[in-house]
């Protein structure tokens, strides 16, 4: 039994708030110096709530939230959706393990998770738009790190907001 | 058992998305079917784009409300300058454009196509080293057309990739996926422009060992390949070296628009393509840039 199995829309809910900052910070148009590393803030968003609440946050959501980027960023759809999905997959896998490890573990492996996202998600741009994959685009995974314990504290917030048992 | 049975669900819907996933990526990437989906979703993501050009519209009006009254003095009297610099100028370009099209009546040429100008503004900005790309509040409802050239008062930006309707792509002439046909001012030899993924340098390409090209030299758009029209600026060379293996020289040029540096941009169109429409959007663009004016 999950123990936010009582309130799934609520999950929906605060999944839906969180998701909708994220993809404000996401578009919002930063200096160049911060640019490269600047965090994904969609997958750190994604990987809590696929922690907090496996059962309702599977690859469906992933998939769904991955094409609605793909619109704002005028990108072919599929190329962020599938990175997605996989990566909350595999957070749905492993979040007994990635629940129980101390706190510098979770973020290395979480961080870890997201990179493998990222690869994912450089490969099919590649494909598709022949785009190289360089030094520069890993520098995002150093903006993650600072910023996941930031993320945990604010959505921790918002899922206090929703009553939602952790 | 109940777990188990979780467990394969979970993969269930996982090897599902892949798979849809993989379908949409195949399809969006070699059609354009997707394109009518596409924009019903952006419309209803709108929302969420305009909160997300908040902050710079902020910093824009902040720097603007900030900036000392001499600053916007010295600003206002360099604009009246300009005004009437330029109003003299198209008086002088109304008669020439008349001897113009007399000396093409007398050569039995066509007449020049004549571009309706309309002023766009942007929303967004995204520029990865791999993708430069811009987003402009005019859409489908605008008439914008894909393949529209897009232009400031320096020189060409780029052109249209996507329209949505309530906005649409510009790709521009420095993202590495984009180039265009180019014409040297000084001696009309014609090459091609391509972007490199720095916003202050494009490659010229495919000119051979001899040929004439210089630093200094301006290179305008040819008008061939039939998107962007002929006789706009587009970049100056910078550098020009020649590698004695190599079949062509290695020329790289900055381009003259401010493209990271403008508010707004125009749109080009073709006359013939819809002229009421056109002609309307010239007036009301005029009437906009008339209000700046008067505003400043």
């Amino acid at each position: 039994m999950n123990s936010t199995a009582g309130a799934p829309n609520r999950v929906y809910l605060a999944l839906c708030v969180s998701c909708f900052a994220a993809f404000t910070l996401m578009l919002v148009q930063v200096p160049d110096w911060l640019a490269a590393f600047w965090p994904d803030w969609i997958a750190l968003v994604l990987v809590y709530w696929a922690l907090l609440a496996p059962n309702k946050v599977g690859p469906i959501v992933g998939f769904t939230i991955g094409t609605m980027l793909e619109v704002l960023t005028a990108k072919t759809f599929g190329v962020l959706s599938i990175g997605l999905a996989t990566l909350v997959f595999l957070v749905n896998l492993t979040y007994l393990q990635l629940k129980v490890t101390s706190r510098w573990l979770q973020v290395f492996l979480v961080v870890a998770l997201i990179a493998f996202f990222k690869l994912i998600n450089l490969w099919l741009e590649g494909l598709v738009a022949g785009n190289k994959i360089t030094v520069e685009d890993w520098y995002s995974i150093v903006g993650n790190i600072l910023v996941w314990p930031f993320v945990n504290i604010v959505l921790e917030e918002i899922r206090r907001v929703f009553h939602l048992r952790p | 058992m109940e777990k188990q049975f979780r467990k394969s669900s979970g993969w269930f819907q996982f090897c599902t998305m892949l798979v849809t996933s993989v379908v949409l990526l195949l399809v969006d990437s070699n059609t354009s079917w997707l394109n009518s989906p596409r924009n019903a979703l952006s419309v209803a993501l709108r929302p969420i784009q305009v909160l997300a050009s908040v902050p710079s519209s902020i910093g824009n009006w902040v720097s603007g409300t900030m900036s000392a009254e001499p600053d916007v003095k010295i600003a206002y009297e360099n604009l009246r300058s300009e005004y009437f610099k330029l109003k003299s100028e198209t008086l002088l370009l109304r008669t020439l454009q008349e001897e113009n099209a007399g000396l093409r009546a007398l050569l039995d040429a066509t007449e020049r196509l004549e571009e309706k100008v309309t002023l766009a503004e942007l929303m967004q900005v995204s520029l990865d080293r791999d993708s430069h790309r811009v987003s402009i509040r005019q859409g489908l409802s605008d008439s914008v057309y894909l393949g529209q050239a897009v232009v400031d008062d320096k020189g060409v930006i780029g052109q249209i990739t996507e329209v949505m309707p309530l906005s649409s792509v510009v790709v521009l002439i420095t993202d590495p996926g984009h180039a265009m046909p180019v014409q040297v001012e000084r001696n009309g030899l014609r090459t091609i422009v391509r972007g490199t993924g720095s916003l202050s340098t494009v490659d010229v390409l495919y000119l051979n060992q001899n040929s004439d090209i210089k630093q200094g030299d301006i290179l305008l758009s040819s008008g061939l390949g039939e998107r962007f029209p002929n006789g706009y600026p587009v970049a100056q060379v910078v550098d020009v070296a020649i590698i004695e293996d190599e079949a062509f020289m290695r020329v790289t040029a900055s381009p003259i628009a401010k493209l990271d540096r403008s508010n707004h941009v125009l749109l080009l169109s073709r006359e013939a393509k819809n002229m009421e429409v056109g002609a309307n959007q010239v007036s009301q663009s005029q009437k906009e840039t008339d209000g700046d004016l008067s505003d400043e």
